[in-house]
């Protein structure tokens, strides 16, 4: 495990719940944050790892957290491992303050991600979510002034009542703040949400597709690098590397309730529940040994997300057993335009990335066979 | 044996009102199944059966009951299966006894199934004796229940045994009665053999097992037997009881209720309701009531997968081993291959079937809608029976069609019965009568085609009635009616399996109703789909599934790599229980739609 160089860490607490939210969270407690910077900082100091290329600090909002225990975690990082080549923070503008803007930046973070979800207060109300615009350019404006450069913005779209012009509105505001890379996401409803709850309907595919390509064909215009799915980069030095490693299939670690790992062919996931987790107990709450037809898929899964080709030359070699079937998919994949494949390159194309989960879906039967 | 110790009896009830757990009772206070080994409801064995708390195949259990009056009683309980699509078997069951146990629900009272079973009971000369269970409910008023059996039956009710049944309550009350006023067996040992076949099993090993009320004469190993109906001759190999076990027993005689095997092979050779007889001592005439079932509801079975459609013929043959009554036979669809049209009793015993082939057989089938036999006479003057929709003729060279009509007769509670009345005109009903049960219950009588009944209209029944409604019905016969085939397209493509057959006047209003559900029901694909509902070459019915957009998870980091694994591979597992008709893929549920009836 000493070779993984990609850690992600999860703050479980928010100042307030979002509607659409599933990530492991609570609303900020000070005692049991305390408890959890605490066991966070045991796993740090325990991990094997030796060094870092990436590390992302996810949440819930990590910017709940008050200056003191912000401070405590981000020491025991800067201890563990120097010269990190991307250390992201997750912040909510609401929460965030100078000095904690100036904490992030002494304990060597270099990169922000904040969640903005849509610029519409009315949209906001629905969401249960707060990001004023105001405070947002405030807090964009710190970051820059301690030096904090490399900033991306979280926007949804497909939200309830939402327009197509809302959305633009929304992106265009951002890019007015000419953030290195923004992050699109259509609203998924999940079961263990206040949405999911109020069985809340998402909306209509054909509204949803167009919000998709509207936010593709304004950006794209603009000079930006639509490089994943939902992930669009100023220029490609700014692409998220943290989470090119998941989507380059890496290994990884993640410490904190509810967080993945994945090293080699065992994946696991820590206990969801928050006080299990500070008391150790019923750590995981799964763990797999992925097998060869797992990792193939799972590989491709991530990998087609991407613009950049995929050399499929490491599965010849160590997954022979596939070759033949995956071949034959991809070709047929490839009729449909949906692929380039020129064997060992593959890449997804636009059309293909519109239509992955079929895509992936096709790659999944085809191995059965 | 002596006959005059001997009872035999079934227990009849309305679903629901407990007829499992009181043979469950029985059985323990007669200590044919010690406590400790019970299992609740030991005689519905079938896994469906206990599942859905109905009895699908019959069962009859010797006991010895030691009585108040000293004498030890050989008692043999017959099961009845409790549905509608089971009358004929339960008449034959009914045909082996002297007596039944009526078992009315002390808070429910008296519902459709009951008078049918009542008066199924009553044409096979048999004593009734009613039972109020469920007096522990808070909701039980046995003494209207008891008003109601008298007024509505005609069966005196005053000294009828109240009990329970979960608790145990006054179970011995019930024996008594059994003994005391279900007259023994008359039979004539000396006689030459009559038996009433009315149920058989399947055994691997054994081949068919009959089960038989011994009526005249006897039955012993080594006997040549005739079937008479099938002329089917057999050597018996082993014969007994079931107490619940197997008991063998050298011989049965006149007035016992068992078994026979002997080594048979065809379960066409024996027919429930048949007469045995011997070969060298033959009776002349054989016991009355025998007639052959005719399936009332027929579908199309056709595997998804296509490759599994030798396996679905093993299922339905082994499935038939033991079920006479599924009729089957090799059919082609354009749009879904290779399969069976089958033919059933009625819309449970169609479930029953399907869900035994996909569990039991683990084969995903598609179920085509489905349809009654229609009559359909053609202008050359003859005539031809049409149980496939897209199989019916062109409209120039049909005269007319006939239509299947049943009669149904319906309990609800006085609120309900100007809706229910709606419901039945709405279904084409035709009203017969309007019956007092007591003050706040009517039960009302209806001719109604069969084909609506297919539909939805149990469904509708309970949902407009709240779950109050009761519900049965017999086959009367043929009527004329003004019939069209509905044919449905999809990506202009007509869909044979999706044809149906409607009335004139109410196909426009169906076939919306149609294309809309199967417009949520299809899934999205890549590009537009219209569609249509048709009669000859008229669209009456359009709508469209738009294009999908997009598909493809909006965020997918390290933590989302399992569940969205598991979402991909529920979506492949989906694909598994689509069919491509045309370029277009279909979900299984989509070829029920037509049942759908939303209007």
């Amino acid at each position: 495990m000493n070779h993984v160089e990609h850690l992600y860490l999860h703050i479980p607490f928010c100042t307030h719940i979002c509607a659409y939210c599933d990530f492991v969270k609570s609303r900020y407690h000070e005692g049991l944050a305390d408890q959890v910077i605490q066991r966070l900082i045991e796993d740090i100091e325990g991990c094997p790892s030796h060094h870092l290329k990436t590390c992302y600090i996810g949440g819930g909002t990590p910017s709940a957290l008050s200056l003191q225990q912000l401070e405590r975690l981000l020491e025991s990082i800067q201890n563990k491992w120097r010269n990190i080549e991307e250390f992201s923070v997750e912040i909510n503008p609401e929460d965030m303050t100078y000095e904690k803007m100036a904490c992030l930046k002494k304990h060597g973070v270099n990169r922000l991600s904040m969640g903005v979800q849509a610029v519409q207060q009315r949209l906001l109300t629905i969401l249960l979510a707060i990001t004023i615009l105001r405070m947002l350019k405030k807090v964009t404006q710190w970051a820059h002034e301690c030096g904090i450069n490399n900033i991306s913005y979280d926007l949804m779209y497909g939200l309830p009542t939402q327009t197509i012009d809302e959305f633009k509105t929304s992106i265009l505001e951002m890019v007015t703040l000419n953030p290195t890379h923004l992050s699109l996401y259509a609203l998924t409803i999940e079961p263990n949400t206040a949405f999911g709850r109020q069985k809340i309907q998402p909306v209509d595919n054909e509204l949803e597709g167009f919000m998709y390509q509207c936010a593709i064909d304004t950006l794209t215009q603009l000079g930006y690098h639509h490089y994943e799915v939902s992930s669009f980069a100023k220029s490609y030095d700014f692409r998220s590397q943290h989470n090119l490693s998941y989507w380059r299939y890496k290994d990884f670690i993640g410490l904190g309730p509810g967080a993945a790992s994945k090293v080699g062919n065992q994946r696991w996931t820590n206990t969801r529940n928050i006080h299990h987790y500070t008391l150790k107990e019923n750590l995981l709450s799964e763990e797999v040994s992925l097998t060869h037809q797992d990792i193939v898929i799972e590989h491709l899964m991530m990998g087609l997300r991407l613009d950049e080709p995929l050399d499929l030359s490491f599965l010849s070699k160590e997954y022979p057993e596939f070759e033949g079937q995956l071949n034959e998919v991809l070709n047929q994949v490839s009729d449909l335009g949906w692929c380039y494949y020129d064997y060992p390159k593959l890449v997804s194309t636009p059309l293909g990335r519109l239509f992955l989960h079929d895509f992936i879906v096709k790659i999944m039967e085809a191995l059965d066979h | 044996m002596d006959q005059s110790r001997i009872r035999n009896f079934s227990i009849i009830a309305h679903i629901d009102h407990g007829k499992s757990t009181l043979a469950d009772r029985i059985l323990e206070l007669t200590q044919t199944v010690a406590s400790r080994e019970m299992m609740a409801q030991i005689l519905d064995s079938l896994d469906l059966e206990r599942e859905r708390g109905i009895t699908i195949k019959l069962n009859a259990v010797q006991l010895q009951y030691k009585a108040r009056d000293g004498e030890v009683y050989t008692l043999h309980l017959i099961d009845t299966p409790g549905h509608v699509d089971f009358t004929y078997e339960v008449s034959r069951s009914l045909a082996a006894c002297e007596g039944a146990v009526l078992v009315v629900d002390a808070a429910q009272g008296i519902e459709a199934q009951t008078l049918a079973n009542v008066y199924l009971a009553l044409d096979n000369d048999l004593e009734i004796i009613p039972v109020i269970n469920k007096v522990d409910l808070p909701s039980a008023d046995p003494q209207r229940v008891i008003e109601a059996i008298e007024n509505t039956i005609g069966l005196e009710a005053k000294d009828a045994p109240l009990i329970s049944a979960k608790n145990g309550l006054n179970i011995e009350d019930v024996l008594e009665a059994v003994i005391k006023k279900v007259p023994p067996p008359r039979g004539d040992i000396n006689k030459p053999l009559k038996a009433l076949v009315f149920d058989s099993i399947f055994d691997p090993y054994r081949g068919i097992i009959a089960y038989i009320r011994v009526v005249d004469g006897s039955i012993k190993i080594g006997d040549k037997l005739r079937f008479m109906a099938t002329q089917a001759e057999y050597e018996v190999v082993e014969c007994g009881v079931r107490t619940p076990k197997e008991v063998k027993k050298q011989q049965l005689v006149a007035g016992e209720v068992g078994w026979v095997a002997a080594a048979i092979k065809s379960i066409k050779d024996v027919r429930v309701g048949d007469t045995i007889t011997h070969v060298h001592r033959p009776s002349l005439e054989p016991l009355k009531g025998y007639r052959e079932l005719n399936s009332m509801v027929f579908c199309g079975l056709y595997p998804t997968d296509t490759s599994k459609y030798n396996d679905l013929r093993e299922a339905l043959e082994k499935l038939n081993l033991n079920d006479a009554a599924l009729k089957f036979e090799a059919e082609t669809s354009v749009a879904l291959g290779f399969g069976f049209r089958c033919g059933f009793l009625g819309l449970l015993h169609m479930d029953v079937v399907q869900e035994r082939i996909e569990r039991e057989y683990k084969i995903p089938l598609i179920a085509t809608a489905p349809s009654v036999v229609y009559h359909v006479y053609l202008t050359d003057g003859s005539m031809i029976t049409i149980d496939n929709p897209s199989l019916l003729p062109p409209v120039q060279k049909i005269q007319r069609i006939e239509e299947p009509f049943v009669k149904a007769t319906m309990m609800v509670p006085n609120e309900y019965v100007g809706a229910l009345m709606e419901l039945c005109h709405k279904k084409r009903g035709i009203y017969e009568d309007l019956v007092v049960i007591d003050d706040q219950r009517r039960q009302l009588i209806y001719q109604v085609p069969l084909s609506e009944i297919v539909y939805d209209f149990f469904d509708r029944l309970k949902s407009i009635s709240r779950g109050y409604a009761s519900f049965d019905y017999e086959f009367i016969g043929y009527v004329e009616s003004k019939l069209v085939k509905m044919d449905i397209l999809l990506n202009s493509e007509s869909v044979d399996a999706l044809s149906i057959i409607v009335h004139r006047d109410f196909a426009y209003g169906r076939g919306k109703v149609i294309v809309e559900k199967l417009k949520e029901l299809i899934p999205r694909q890549q590009f537009e789909i219209p569609v249509q509902a048709s009669i000859g070459n008229k669209v009456i019915a359009r709508s469209d599934i738009k294009a999908l957009r997009k598909n493809v998870l909006a965020k997918c980091y390290g933590g989302d790599i399992s569940r969205k694994r598991k979402l991909l591979e529920k979506q492949k597992e989906g694909k598994k229980r689509m069919k491509q008709v045309g370029n277009v893929e279909v979900p299984q549920e989509a070829f029920m739609a037509v049942l759908s009836m939303d209007e």
